[in-house]
């Protein structure tokens, strides 16, 4: 404790307790939000059909599975209006199941896609390759035979 | 007794097991397809998330609770799904990452051949050159007097070889400036020119002398750039520049050549002319490397420096660049004999020459 006697005097624990009363708060509500939103299924669910349905392509890729989550969200609420809060929450996790795989989708198509491209790119590339191989190879001969006038044409310079 | 036999019929349809509901003998179904088999080995927590789905369904099934069982069999399936998109992007990702490795290899291959190529290249042409000076420098049989017309081909070839080898000499001058030998060799060029207004002997082996002299000349300026930078491919890329321009390039000796033709008009430098040669200016200007010499030939024979050459060498100081030289070759070097049809309009003709600084 001793050590940190330059600190207490510089610190102003009057000021600060205010503020740092209003960083928990802040914190305190984040955190319970984020806990909330990841702990519910419904609204994590919801929120992935939501930013797939902006992409017309994740649309059309998985529009089976991204069916079945809307019927199983669909069939949530009638359970849960007639009561059966269990099932409710049992084909709200269905729903998020089918979220989750319809996204994954998603993201491995893109995937894909990107190999496909790096792919024709590296195939082209090995065609360059190749070319300038084949052209270094010519210019090693021309090199040779540019080397052996020079030789020739010195050898004859140093005869009478 | 009627009474007891329906109450046993009650007992046994009490204790009887449901049927199967359609969407469990569909999960046993997927289970058993090869994409979830593969996504087992790929993706063993996906695959082992749907199997403990399954377990519970069966056991909600176990238990009667058809509905629970209903529920947890399809989130079973949709379990299934995501362990075999799991294993899917798992080989995509992996593939991904071997390609980026594959293609990374090749590109540093592409990037050393070329690097190679370059250098090579460099190499063989200085060789090259190095062999066209060697030749040129070796003893020619002299000739003898001959017969006058033999005497007067034997004048035109020995004018326009004066003029090859001052247009060398100038080049040198160019890349190096205060080269020693190159003022004795343009003065030994006027020299031969007087000699060839006069009536004695066409001056055919000093003037083939000269421009093997001139040439070896240029090929030595060039030399401490060319050992510095042997990959360097300067003349290349520029070559490619004009080519990609429309201005239909050509390499000699000096550098990289550009040709205008119909260069006059009414004595003057023609506007089609001068447009290009602002273009060419702009080039000049964003390559300084290349000192740029421009010589203007004239179709009419016996012609004389008109100014050509100079007009368009302030066309291109306007556009910005900068070390330039001009020069008048005259008639002396026409592409197709005078008396040809069409000779005019090929021979009278303006050369910018980008002259390669190092080889």
């Amino acid at each position: 404790m001793g050590t940190l006697a330059w600190l207490r005097c510089r610190v102003n624990r009057r000021k600060l307790a205010p503020r740092l009363g209003a960083f928990v708060l802040v914190l305190a509500v984040s955190v319970s939000g984020l806990a909330l939103s990841a702990g519910d299924p419904r609204a994590q669910a919801s929120a992935i059909l939501t930013a797939l349905e902006k992409k017309p392509d994740a649309q059309r890729l998985a529009e089976a599975s991204l069916a079945k989550a809307k019927d199983a969200l669909r069939r949530a609420d009638q359970q849960r209006a007639a009561g059966d809060q269990k099932r409710g929450a049992m084909l709200e996790q269905t729903a998020l199941e089918w979220a989750s795989a319809s996204e994954l989708l998603d993201k491995t198509a893109q995937t894909e896609k990107q190999l496909a491209e790096l792919q024709t790119r590296t195939t082209e590339l090995e065609t360059k390759v190749f070319r300038v191989q084949a052209l270094v190879e010519q210019t090693v001969a021309r090199r040779a035979r540019a080397e052996e006038a020079v030789r020739k044409l010195d050898e004859k310079a140093v005869k009478p | 007794m009627r009474r007891g036999l329906a109450a046993l019929l009650l007992t046994i349809a009490g204790c009887a097991t449901p049927a199967r509901l359609q969407v469990m003998t569909e999960v046993d179904r997927t289970r058993e397809g090869q994409a979830v088999v593969d996504a087992r080995k790929t993706a063993p927590q996906a695959y082992a998330r749907a199997e403990l789905l399954r377990q519970r369904a069966e056991q909600a099934f176990d238990d009667k609770d058809l509905a629970s069982a209903q529920i947890l069999s399809e989130r079973a399936l949709a379990a299934y799904l995501r362990a075999t998109i799991e294993a899917r992007l798992t080989r995509a990702e992996n593939r991904l990452a071997e390609a980026r490795v594959l293609e990374k290899q090749q590109a540093e291959r592409l990037a050393q051949l070329e690097l190679e190529q370059q250098r090579l290249a460099a190499e063989a042409a200085d060789l090259e050159l190095r062999a066209k000076v060697a030749r040129d420098a070796e003893p020619l049989a002299k000739n003898e007097p001959a017969s006058p017309e033999r005497e007067k081909a034997r004048r035109e070839a020995a004018r326009a070889i004066v003029t090859q080898g001052s247009l060398l000499c100038v080049a040198a001058r160019l890349v190096e400036p205060n080269r020693g030998p190159l003022a004795p060799l343009l003065a030994k060029a006027d020299e031969l020119r007087k000699k060839l207004d006069t009536s004695a002997a066409a001056p055919i082996d000093d003037a083939t002398a000269l421009r093997s002299d001139c040439l070896r000349e240029l090929t030595l300026a060039r030399r401490p750039r060319a050992q510095a930078r042997p990959a360097q491919g300067e003349a290349d890329a520029l070559l490619s520049e004009l080519s990609r321009a429309d201005f239909l390039p050509f390499r000699d000796d000096r550098g990289v050549v550009v040709t205008l033709h119909a260069p006059r008009e009414a004595g003057k430098l023609s506007r089609a002319a001068s447009e290009k040669l602002a273009e060419l200016g702009l080039v000049a200007k964003a390559h300084a490397e290349f000192p740029v010499l421009v010589v203007s030939h004239d179709a009419r024979v016996g012609a004389k420096d008109d100014g050509l050459a100079g007009q368009a060498v302030e066309a291109l100081k306007a556009a910005g660049a900068s070390r330039i030289e001009a020069q008048s070759a005259g008639s002396t070097t026409p592409v197709v004999p005078p008396n040809r049809p069409g000779a005019t309009a090929r021979n009278d003709r303006l050369e910018v020459i980008f002259v390669s600084p190092g080889g």
